[in-house]
């Protein structure tokens, strides 16, 4: 009898192949973070989040240092963050989901879900929100009626959509006038008073600006809002735009624009200053600025040295509203993502926690959705807090008008630059947003 | 042998005909079949029949869309086709033409989103340098890009600053023009500008054929400039079909309608090149041929 010694070719190529298998196999599996966490048979599983954001900039650094701060928080979870343009923003999405590759955690702006909503391509928040211990009147009132949608969450918001409102202006310029600026215009009349009297021309040119209305769509809402006009019916159906007091509001903004030469030198001054100025309110060439919350910070980065005061913008008709909420950022967890709990514990980090979002907006001076974040010592002694919590306490939030916000915020574009042109009269441009504006609210609802 | 070198052929072609058919024939014809639906990229799509196209018939903000696209393009085309054949005549043979050469073919190659922030600087009212030029002669420049009778001439007047890659195609073509015919021509006493006219045009009218019809294919594509530089303002002056093709499709979520107008474009270029070469018969000479003009 043969006695066999070793391994037979068979034997030999079996094993090499199973050996291969298992070295491949273990040069697949995802990194640990730690090693701890893999010696450990109690920790989670390692996982990969995938996250898309916009906040470029100065708040790069920020960001980083928010993503860390959660990978050291939750060491399981490893954080892929993506910095994504805001322009394409949608298309990218869009791509990614219908190829089935969206992120776990994405940044959508409140006005942009409704689409995503009513095609499911979001995973509702709610029952985890629950689950989490996050109600609704956590938030300011503004923040959370925008925040829903078909009875649910679909996006936590990380900065305030009410505070986009806010009126900054230089104070040297209000008392070079003649005007206090303890007493900045509250009403649309004295606005144009003081507009008249800031604006200053050199050779039929504008050399310094009274103002910058708060431009197209969202200050065609803003105006709307400071004068209380109606966009939408309750149930969303029907346009109400067409009316007197949005008619009032696009004539505002038209004496605004002619106080100051008119379009063609706005126009001229604008394209100047944005060719080869930052921003031109810092250096000088513009008395006032609508501006949002963000604004406190990039002052603080770009001109520390800017002497400025700021209040809420001005109303007509005694509105209650200083403004409209335009929009906010918020993340959402899109269908189709693949780490759902870790992808969750992510956007409650950016959006929620305290040593994560409110850490985040603290660090820019903006204020934060949630009242727990804003109603802090770093805030509340903030000089601007006043200025920011009745802004964000008088927001009308149009929220009807989200499923058709970028098509007739286009026609409200349009249309308001034929009436700088001298082309429409306010009330021909208005009457023709709400023929729009309800062919597209037709539109939407035939879909429902 | 003949076989093996057709394989050889097929498969080197192979690759760009794959790619044609996967990443171009396959988006069209899938864009024919979205045109019939209404879809939103995240939904399925619904058969909707010829809805699009009616709504597309019926709007007028389609209607103005192609009418300023073919204002930019019956512009922009011939001047450019103009100038970089000017250009390449003036550069075939001079000194230093290399560098002459070199200088007008950079701004070919330089992205599109560096050029329109250039030429943003460049159409300034204010500042800019063709106004700067313009007032040397005592006049007031337009507004160009915030004018919105003056936004589309300055959106063409910058599509002249990649005049470098037909310039580069004539000048080729200039040089294969067989010196015998110039010789001949100076020896029946023909002065530059009978030269010009009996012999190079004549030449060139195939160069010039296939930069006409590349041109136009190009310009009623304008996309970069426009929604970088004016965002289709002011008041819709620059809404050039491929913008409005693009917020219906990706800021509207109305891919449907987004691939029925994108058809209708493509239908509107395919007659186009179709007329174009039809009627190249009567004024495209080719050496060889029978039966032109020439």
């Amino acid at each position: 009898m043969r006695k066999q010694h070793g391994l037979s070719r068979r034997q030999f190529l079996h094993t090499t192949l199973m050996a291969g298998v298992g070295v491949g196999l273990a040069a697949c599996q995802p990194v640990p973070v730690t090693q701890v966490a893999t010696e450990d048979a109690a920790a989670p599983e390692a996982v990969t989040v995938r996250m898309w954001h916009h906040w470029g900039g100065g708040r790069v650094p920020l960001m980083d240092t928010q993503i860390a701060d959660f990978m050291a928080a939750y060491p399981h979870i490893t954080v892929e963050a993506t910095l994504q343009p805001w322009g394409q923003r949608l298309e990218k999405l869009l791509a990614s989901i219908t190829a089935g590759t969206p992120p776990d955690v994405t940044m959508l702006a409140q006005h942009d879900m409704a689409p995503f909503v009513r095609a499911e391509a979001l995973l509702p928040l709610t029952e985890r929100m629950a689950d989490s211990g996050i109600s609704l009147d956590q938030y300011y009132g503004p923040e959370a009626e925008a925040m829903q949608r078909e009875g649910n969450v679909w996006v936590l918001p990380n900065t305030m959509g009410g505070a986009q409102n806010l009126m900054f202006y230089i104070p040297a310029d209000f008392e070079d006038v003649g005007l206090d600026p303890e007493n900045p215009p509250s009403t649309w009349t004295e606005m144009l008073d003081a507009i008249a009297k800031l604006v200053v021309f050199e050779d039929d040119e504008i050399k310094r600006l009274g103002c910058t209305l708060y431009g197209g769509p969202d200050g065609f809402r803003h105006y709307m809002a400071c004068n209380d006009a109606p966009m939408i019916s309750d149930d969303g159906q029907t346009s109400l735009i067409d009316n007197e007091l949005t008619v009032e509001s696009v004539q505002f903004m038209f004496d605004v624009m002619e106080a100051q030469g008119g379009i063609e030198k706005v126009a001229a001054w604008q394209s100047t200053t944005s060719a080869f100025e930052t921003n031109p309110f810092y250096s000088g060439l513009q008395s006032i600025q609508f501006s949002g919350g963000w604004n406190y910070f990039y002052v603080k980065d770009q001109a520390p040295d800017l002497d400025y005061l700021s209040a809420v913008s001005p109303v007509n008709n005694d509105s209650p509203w200083v403004g409209s909420y335009n929009y906010s950022w918020g993340y959402a967890m899109p269908r189709g993502t693949k780490e759902p709990d870790a992808a969750w514990q992510l956007l409650k980090w950016l959006t929620y926690d305290l040593e994560g979002s409110c850490k985040f907006m603290t660090a820019q001076l903006q204020a934060h959705p949630l009242k727990a974040c804003s109603e802090t010592p770093a805030y509340q002694t903030a000089s601007f807090w006043p200025v920011v919590e009745e802004a964000t306490e008088r927001t009308k939030v149009y929220r009807n008008s989200f499923p058709v916000w970028n098509e007739v915020g286009d026609v409200m574009r349009t249309s308001l630059e034929e009436v700088y042109y001298h082309r429409k009269t306010p009330a021909e441009a208005v009457a023709e947003i709400g023929v729009r504006l309800q062919e597209m609210l037709d539109e939407w609802w035939a879909e429902a | 042998m003949q076989r093996r070198e057709a394989l050889y052929g097929l498969l080197f072609i192979c690759p760009a005909v794959l790619g044609m058919l996967i990443f171009n024939l396959g988006p069209i014809l899938a864009a024919l079949f979205f045109s019939f639906t209404k879809y939103s990229i995240i939904t399925e799509p619904k058969w909707t029949g010829l809805a699009n196209y009616r709504k597309a018939f019926t709007e007028e903000l389609v209607a103005q869309s192609f009418g300023i696209t073919a204002y930019y393009v019956l512009v922009s085309v011939p001047l450019g086709i103009g100038l970089a054949f000017a250009v390449a005549l003036l550069l075939n043979r001079i000194k230093g033409a290399y560098i002459y050469r070199t200088a007008f073919y950079v701004p070919s190659v330089v992205p599109t989103v560096a050029s329109a922030v250039i030429w943003l600087v460049i159409l300034n009212p204010s500042v800019g340098l063709v106004n700067y030029f313009i007032s040397l002669f005592g006049v007031k420049g337009p507004g160009w890009l915030i004018d919105p009778d003056w936004a589309t001439p300055g959106l063409i007047l910058m599509s002249l600053w990649s005049i470098g890659t037909g310039m580069v195609l004539y000048l080729a073509g200039l040089q294969g023009v067989p010196e015998h015919l110039y010789e001949a021509a100076e020896i029946d006493g023909a002065r530059a500008l009978r030269r010009f006219f009996a012999i190079t045009l004549p030449m060139m009218t195939p160069t010039l054929f296939f930069h006409l019809v590349m041109g136009l294919i190009a310009s009623f594509q304008a996309f970069n400039a426009p929604f970088i530089m004016t965002r289709g303002g002011p008041v819709n002056s620059t809404y050039y079909i491929s913008l409005l093709i693009y917020d219906n499709a990706f800021r509207y979520f109305k891919m449907g309608y987004a691939s029925a107008t994108a058809w209708m474009l493509f239908i509107l270029v395919l007659l186009l090149t179709f007329l174009i070469l039809k009627t190249s018969r009567s004024w495209v000479y080719y050496e060889g041929r029978t039966g032109g003009r020439f």
